[in-house]
């Protein structure tokens, strides 16, 4: 009888080495596994309900901040209502407070249908990040540069170009490509990467193919340990940072209900005429469950923004041809800045994104 | 009146702001410590009480645009004007105005109330300047006459490759701020990213604001806050309403704790009106239950329910459900009437 890894591996009370080292051993036996995981900032009222379980999830096992769940759910498979359940790890942070990371070997359905689209619904209680164009260069540089992955090759793209002045098209291209020729050609296209397959080996190694979103999702048919190291960790850091960065912004937060704006520095006269005022505000339209208002257009912009899933509220400001700036109202969660700020990158350009102040006259 | 002319308005308000704004932070600011002077004070829209011997207002109180006054016991007094009508014979109302400044007031902020003196500011919007400065001159001393030093200096928005507001003399020197007079000669420019930083805390002054902009602060910043605490905000359909309870004065004590010139104002003690005023506000819940969006549970009281609902965008409802519905279409108007001998009334 064949021994069942995979029960073994669920059966153990793992720690977040042992789990990773288990994912690596799995891929090692079975070539059609790939694992897949992602960090996410979980409200903690919301993880005590996690915890406690649902019609959706029940906790199997919990060890050293390594949580197992079985999680259900019905999708549809070939026009057929079907119930499918799988199972997943949450990875607590040990450094980073209610930031987690949700590791699975389980299938692309179970993935794509159930696990991801559920934490992804539960926003503002539980939110994902987004990874700007420039940080996921770097992170694909330094995993392939300090880990020696000298066959390192862009094999898929998802790419949003912009074809005309107010038109962003999506594309999915095979360029084969290093990672350095990609990202030269993507500038080229005047577009940007939302979705990058890779493969990569070490000179010795095997040959393994890897993908990441902007959203920090890794799909994983090797080096689990790695690519937690050199992608989950980096992006943990950087959604408890934007945390922090984007959090007390409501005025009612501040002393005096003071405003604490921010801004999108492009570094360059991004709004050198008119016309691309209209452009950022026909970008920003398109934004889900919100109101957008043009309260002035040309040749300054000020656009009053409701979130309306949370009821936040924003003034957006065009006043100088290098930035954008915005001033969180009485109430903006960071959840729904986080939200602003990926919708500004994903349909009209990505920017710095800075603390704004100015000196009193 | 159009979606066009409804914009304007809202421009023209927010403008008014600003100028206010731009120019009381020439007086505020000091060049050397780049810091606010802690002893100049300013407020918008305090009842100054006049004097018996008020040619226009005696014995009665008038609000100014701005007050300014600092530690040597001297101040202005001023009127921001972003529009003249076109016909000069309603320009008489807006001297006659000036005209009540010209006198001791009481309610500055010190012990006796008094100062030693005051001059009195005319800021008109640039185009008119000119204009105005011709009107004046040809009646100085005859029909208009101050006792007071009077200064006229214009204003007007540029919107270059970064906007910025430019103040100007056009008529006069003021005799007690020389360092800002130098400033005003050659002119100042302030940039809008300084005034907007302020203008966010500060939407409302005491002049009553175009009503679809008034519709669209109350939404977002009173109705929509209570919404978004209910459990079923987040999914609440676009067609659906939500009822919010709440009353006139809730809203007028919201709106002015967190978008008036109380952060500004030296003083917010009896002699600074509530802005918004509770009769802004009764007139926007009525053009609410107009517009189906609101009901009076009891009016006298100022109860009412509000209908909350998601808009794709809230200004534009707005603006067209006045234009149909042939509401808030008086331009914009400070409720204090020059003649009024009562102090201004809250109901």
């Amino acid at each position: 009888m064949k021994f069942d890894y995979i029960a073994a591996f669920y059966s153990e009370k793992h720690t977040e080495d042992t789990l990773l080292r288990g994912v690596d051993s799995l891929l090692g036996s079975y070539p059609d596994f790939s694992v897949r995981m992602f960090p996410v900032y979980i409200e903690p009222a919301y993880w005590l309900k996690i915890k406690e379980g649902n019609k959706n999830l029940r906790l199997l096992k919990e060890n050293q901040g390594i949580y197992l769940f079985e999680f259900g759910f019905e999708a549809t498979v070939y026009d057929e209502k079907k119930k499918i359940s799988g199972m997943f790890y949450a990875i607590k942070s040990s450094q980073y407070d209610n930031i987690f990371v949700l590791l699975t070997i389980e299938n692309s359905l179970f993935f794509k249908q159930g696990l991801l689209p559920y934490f992804k619904k539960a926003y503002p209680l539980a939110s994902l990040t987004f990874i700007t164009h420039k940080r996921l260069k770097n992170l694909l540089i330094d995993f392939r540069d300090k880990n020696q992955f000298k066959d390192f090759t862009i094999v898929r793209t998802t790419t949003y170009s912009r074809v005309d002045k107010n038109k962003i098209m999506p594309s999915v291209n095979w360029p084969a490509f290093t990672l350095e020729k990609a990202f030269e050609w993507v500038a080229d296209e005047n577009g940007w990467f939302q979705n990058l397959l890779f493969k990569f080996k070490k000179p010795q190694g095997q040959k393994h193919e890897a993908s990441i979103s902007r959203n920090g999702v890794v799909k994983s048919t090797g080096y689990a340990k790695l690519i937690y190291d050199y992608f989950m960790e980096p992006i943990s850091k950087t959604v408890f940072e934007n945390v922090t960065f984007f959090s007390k912004r409501s005025r009612r937060d501040n002393p005096n209900r003071d405003i604490r704006p921010l801004c999108i520095n492009f570094g360059y006269d991004k709004f050198n005429d008119v016309e691309e005022n209209q452009r950022f505000i026909a970008s920003m339209r398109p934004m889900k469950a919100s109101s957008l208002s043009v309260v002035h257009g040309n040749p300054y912009v000020h656009l009053s923004l409701f979130d309306y899933f949370d009821g936040s509220s924003f003034d957006i400001w065009v006043l100088s041809s290098d930035k954008i700036i915005i001033v969180p109202q009485l109430k903006a969660s960071f959840q729904a800045i986080k939200r602003l700020l990926n919708h500004v990158f994903d349909n009209y350009a990505e920017g710095e994104i800075q603390d704004y102040k100015v000196e009193e006259q | 009146m159009s979606s066009k002319k409804f914009q304007e308005q809202i421009d023209d308000y927010k403008d008014s702001i600003c100028a206010i704004i731009g120019f009381v932070n020439l007086f505020r600011y000091d060049d050397k410590t780049k810091k606010m002077k802690a002893d100049v004070k300013v407020s918008q829209g305090r009842r100054m009480k006049t004097s018996k011997s008020n040619s226009m207002s005696p014995d009665s109180e008038v609000t100014p645009d701005l007050c300014i006054q600092d530690s040597s016991n001297k101040g202005i007094v001023g009127e921001v004007k972003k529009s003249f009508p076109a016909n000069q014979d309603h320009w008489k109302d807006d001297f006659s105005q000036l005209i009540s400044y010209d006198d001791d007031f009481l309610n500055w902020l010190t012990t006796s109330g008094k100062i030693d003196d005051h001059e009195i500011v005319l800021l008109p919007e640039q185009s008119r300047s000119r204009a105005v400065k011709k009107y004046f001159e040809d009646r100085k001393d005859k029909d208009i006459k101050f006792t007071k030093n009077f200064i006229i200096v214009e204003f007007n928005r540029n919107d270059q490759a970064k906007s910025f507001f430019f103040f100007r003399k056009e008529y006069g020197t003021f005799t007690y701020f020389k360092d800002v007079d130098a400033r005003l000669e050659q002119g100042v420019q302030v940039p809008l990213d300084k005034l907007m930083l302020i203008y966010e805390k500060i939407k409302l002054y005491d002049s009553k604001p175009p009503l679809p902009y008034l519709l669209h602060l109350i939404w977002e910043n009173v109705i929509m806050l209570r919404a978004s605490d209910d459990k079923g905000f987040s999914a609440l359909r676009k067609n659906s309403k939500m009822p919010i309870a709440i009353t006139v004065d809730q809203i007028v004590d919201e709106l002015h704790e967190n978008y008036s010139f109380k952060s500004l104002n030296a003083d917010n003690g009896s002699h600074q009106p509530k802005v918004p005023t509770k009769s802004w506000i009764k007139e926007a819940v009525n053009a609410l239950v107009g517009f189906k969006l609101a009901e009076w549970r009891n009016e006298p009281n100022g109860e009412c329910t509000i209908y909350f609902k998601k808009f794709g965008d809230t200004l534009k409802t707005f603006i067209d459900l006045c234009i149909e519905n042939k509401v808030g279409t008086s331009a914009n108007e400070k409720q204090m009437d020059l003649f009024e001998t009562n102090k201004i009334s809250d109901s």
